[in-house]
């Protein structure tokens, strides 16, 4: 045993005042009686019925020394040498990323990394220095060079392993500038060793401590969604990263409805791939495992993928023939057409399911169909509109400033002549002098859009400004995605970019909590995707609230999957191998001498009330 | 003279000294003697035995009865008072309160028994027990005395330390004229009390002994840390005193009182214990008649 504080000893020469003290309390008051008889008497009776009384007055005095003795003892900070991993100052870095989600060691390596840090925190000595830096999406540093023990584990104890790929680059960025300045750095990388990236050269001695024992785990690869002749396929990969054979059960679940199941033996260190003909209009599809043996890493047992943004847009283009038409809502991505003939739909009604119908040169019917609509050179009268006659006066007076005219070039735009109609409830988008071309409003709702003209009778389906035009005004009909991307990585920022019009984003999170993001002029983004699954969009408008599709969040990382533990990580050249307890660390006795201490006043606080 | 005002000498002339178990007299005094002897006062007959005075056969009884009858006379006979005051060091207590000083007590009380005895033409004799110095008054018969007795009195002081076994042992073997004896004492004696009694009992006297103790000896109140010292020995002790131990210390000189009444009662000795804070004339018109030493 050593001392940390040796010179804290000298604070023991305050016996000297205590033993004074004591003597100087023993120089009793003088008082004079007639006879001392009977109080020796007195006396002598007390003594024979309690024989420690007596020593009383000595026991006081000892407990007190004894008090005093414990006190200094600890101030002087003693300490037990320990053999530990690192000493001086450290660095920690601590992986926490999704394979120290694996379970193979209780209850999961993170937690089996945070008790090694712990027992470092125990063992540090009083000049050591810990730096922590959770190694996650993005590396942060807990505690920096600090000493002290309780705020080391309060900052370790905030810190938890999330389902996502570590950023070992920035991580031993960080460290390198930790390590930096101190002599005796230490960087101790404590992992499972799925280490990577172009890693720079560490200024100080690197250690890894290893966490983890098993490798068997079954992974979904990838899944993923392709057009292939019409049809929709799906692709499925499942890996096992494991030393042996798996069987697994592989479900897939199209919208919320089970639609295979199927049994895999996937060979050790082999992937499995499959596929499927997805029905027409799938939004989203989830693939689940079910291996039958050992597998320690859950997060990656399930995959999600999103079929167009997750927004089937059906689209029914009722017209005698327009080539035009037909050929621009093939050609718009994003969207599922249908034709009808007019006699048909006189003959056989409408069916429903339909997100937006293009009326062209057809008479709308009574009751309106349901959805968004499109109506161009509408003809006779309904509750929506009234066509009051021709006008050949087509020269562009006015094109407001809407989401509909963005990016539209005009130009000398030529129409032979247009509908005049009536429609209170929609504005004016674009007006010629003799009436409005391009109307839009909402009615009951619903979106409507009327081109008052015969796009045949016009040259726009020749102009530039014709699949602009019709990109808008679909796309103002029924918004398509509002995210970049259907798939992410969890922690990956997934940036929201709602149509004009919108007053809220609400994100329904895979756990189902939700959070409402308002646009404004920053930029809409959420970068707290830890859960893996499927995310739910809806937007808010002026006149409720519609889908805006999905987003899926998947663990597609074969680095992660891996849960293999690396005997040794390789950083640039050099091999760093496992640590061992070389060094020497100080565990202090000090907080029990204080509990020594406490413990001999509440004695010495007995003895003296019980006298 | 300052010990008592006429009023209560007058009333203390009307007092006398009662003993039931004393009996031997020179004088003749003012009570009769249980003793038969050869006084002139005819008390019974008996029948005669071998070796009886021939000169006390009743003759005219022998003629007329012809057998010999001794003629029993009552006798006579006058009363030896000793008062004895412990004026030890213990005595001069407390030193700062006249009212419940215990020798001025003690003073007061024999002034007033010698007088009751003067006045009962009693053999008066008083003895002030101070270590080997021990001062003597009397023995002295008649009321004419009493102004002398109380001079003698007023003349004590309390000092030094007094072994009262052996005063009294001593005072037993000196006596000539055994009679009612008065002890006054606070009985703080470490060597004890009750040879001395048991001397005096069986040289013949009859004891009276009573205990004077001063208010503060029997509930002190004084706490702290402290060293006691005596007064009397120079002996010393050290006490830390709280309630408890003052509630102990009145528990010890209760039981300590209890054993000097209970050794007392069996001894036939009137004991009489005394607080100075109780009046005096009140103590002898009440409490010491109560004990039947005096009616």
């Amino acid at each position: 045993m050593s001392l940390l504080a040796p010179l804290a000893l000298l604070l023991g020469l305050l016996a000297g005042p205590i033993i004074l003290l004591y003597m100087l309390r023993l120089r009793r008051q003088e008082m004079p009686v007639s006879s001392v008889m009977l109080w020796e008497k007195l006396l002598r009776d007390r003594e024979a019925n309690a024989p420690w009384q007596r020593l009383r007055r000595n026991l006081l005095l000892l407990l007190q020394l004894l008090i005093l003795a414990a006190l200094v003892l600890a101030l002087a900070r003693p300490f037990w040498p320990i053999p530990t991993i690192a000493s001086g100052s450290v660095v920690v870095l601590l992986d926490g990323s999704a394979s120290m989600l694996a379970t193979d060691v209780e209850p999961n390596r993170f937690t089996a990394a945070t008790r090694e840090v712990e027992r470092l925190i125990s063992n540090l000595s009083g000049q050591d220095r810990m730096t922590i830096i959770l190694v996650g999406q993005t590396p942060t540093v807990l505690a920096a060079a600090a000493n002290d023990r309780s705020l080391l584990r309060q900052a370790l104890s905030e810190a938890s392993a999330l389902p996502v790929t570590a950023d070992w680059e920035a991580a031993f960025a960080l460290a390198a500038g930790a390590a930096q300045g101190f002599q005796d750095a230490t960087i101790l990388l404590i992992s499972d060793g799925g280490v990577r990236g172009n890693l720079p050269p560490l200024p100080a001695e690197l250690v890894y401590l290893p966490i983890g024992t098993a490798s068997e785990n079954l992974a979904i690869s990838a899944l993923a969604t392709r057009p292939i002749a019409g049809d929709l396929q799906l692709l499925a990969s499942v890996t096992n990263y494991g030393r042996q054979a798996q069987q697994t059960l592989l479900t897939l679940n199209v919208d919320g409805r089970l639609f295979d199941s199927r049994r895999l033996n996937v060979p050790a260190g082999e992937t499995t791939s499959l596929s499927w003909a997805l029905p027409p209009g799938t939004t989203a599809v989830n693939a689940q495992l079910e291996p039958q043996g050992e597998d320690f890493l859950a997060a990656d047992n399930q995959a999600w993928v999103v079929n167009q943004g997750g927004l089937n847009r059906r689209i029914l283009l009722i017209t005698a023939g327009n080539l035009f038409l037909e050929q621009i809502f093939t050609v718009l991505p994003g969207l599922t057409s249908f034709k009808a003939s007019p006699a048909a739909v006189a003959s056989q009604g409408l069916d429903d399911g339909f997100d937006l119908t293009v009326w062209d040169g057809v008479a709308l019917p009574e009751p309106l169909p349901d959805g968004d609509l499109l109506i161009i050179n509408p003809q006779g009268e309904n509750s929506l509109l009234r066509v009051t006659g021709i006008f050949t006066a087509t020269s562009l007076s006015r094109v407001s400033d809407s989401p509909l005219t963005q990016y539209v070039e005009w130009g000398d735009l030529r129409i032979r002549q247009a509908q005049q109609v009536t429609a209170p409830w929609a504005e004016t988008v674009i007006g010629a002098e003799g009436g409005p071309l391009l109307l839009a409003g909402e009615r009951e709702g619903r979106r409507i859009v009327i081109l008052t003209f015969d796009l045949r009778d016009s040259d726009l389906p020749l102009r530039i400004a014709f699949p602009i035009l019709m990109a808008n005004i679909t796309e103002w009909l029924n918004p398509g995605q509002i995210v970049e991307r259907q798939n992410y990585q969890p922690g990956d920022l997934v940036t929201l970019k709602p149509p004009p019009g919108s007053t809220a984003v609400i994100i329904t999170y895979p756990d189902g909590r939700q959070r409402t993001l308002i646009p404004g002029e920053e930029l809409l983004a959420i970068n707290d995707t830890w859960l893996t699954g499927l995310y739910q969009l809806t937007l808010r408008e002026l006149g409720g609230e519609r889908p805006g599709g999905y987003f899926a969040v998947n663990l597609f990382d074969q680095q992660e999957s891996d849960i293999t533990v690396a005997a040794a990580v390789q950083i640039g050249e050099t091999a760093v191998v496992q640590a061992s307890d070389k060094d020497v660390g100080q565990r202090e006795i000090w907080p029990w001498l204080a509990l020594a201490a406490l413990l001999l006043m509440m004695g010495e606080w007995w003895v003296f009330y019980r006298g | 003279m300052s010990l008592f005002d006429e009023a209560t000498l007058r009333k203390l002339e009307q007092l006398t000294l009662v003993a039931d178990r004393v009996r031997v007299g020179v004088m003749k005094g003012d009570r009769r003697s249980r003793k038969r002897g050869s006084s002139v006062e005819f008390a019974d007959y008996r029948n005669y035995v071998q070796g009886d005075d021939l000169r006390r056969l009743d003759w005219n009884i022998y003629a007329r009865l012809e057998r010999p009858f001794i003629k029993l006379l009552e006798e006579e006979e006058d009363l030896a008072v000793h008062l004895l005051l412990d004026c030890s060091g213990s005595m001069a207590w407390p030193p700062d309160d006249p009212e419940t000083h215990k020798l001025s007590y003690g003073l007061r009380l024999a002034g007033a028994l010698g007088h009751i005895g003067l006045s009962g033409g009693d053999l008066v004799q008083v003895v002030l027990l101070q270590g080997d110095s021990s001062r003597r008054w009397g023995p002295f018969r008649g009321r004419q005395n009493s102004l002398r007795l109380f001079q003698f009195l007023e003349s004590a002081t309390a000092a030094g330390p007094t072994n009262l076994n052996l005063t009294l042992r001593q005072y037993a073997q000196r006596a000539r004229r055994p009679g009612l004896i008065f002890i006054l004492s606070d009985l703080f004696s470490p060597d004890g009390y009750q040879d001395g009694l048991n001397a005096l009992q069986s040289r013949g006297y009859e004891v009276g002994l009573i205990h004077i103790l001063s208010p503060d000896e029997v509930a002190p109140e004084a706490g702290g840390d402290l060293k006691l010292v005596d007064v009397e020995t120079g002996r010393q002790t050290e006490i830390s005193l709280d309630q408890a131990t003052l509630a102990l210390y009145r528990e010890r000189l209760q039981s300590w009182q209890t054993e000097i009444a209970a050794h007392c009662r069996r001894r036939q000795i009137h004991y009489i214990p005394v607080v100075t804070d109780l009046a005096w004339d009140k103590l002898i018109l009440q409490t010491i008649r109560a004990a039947g030493v005096v009616k």
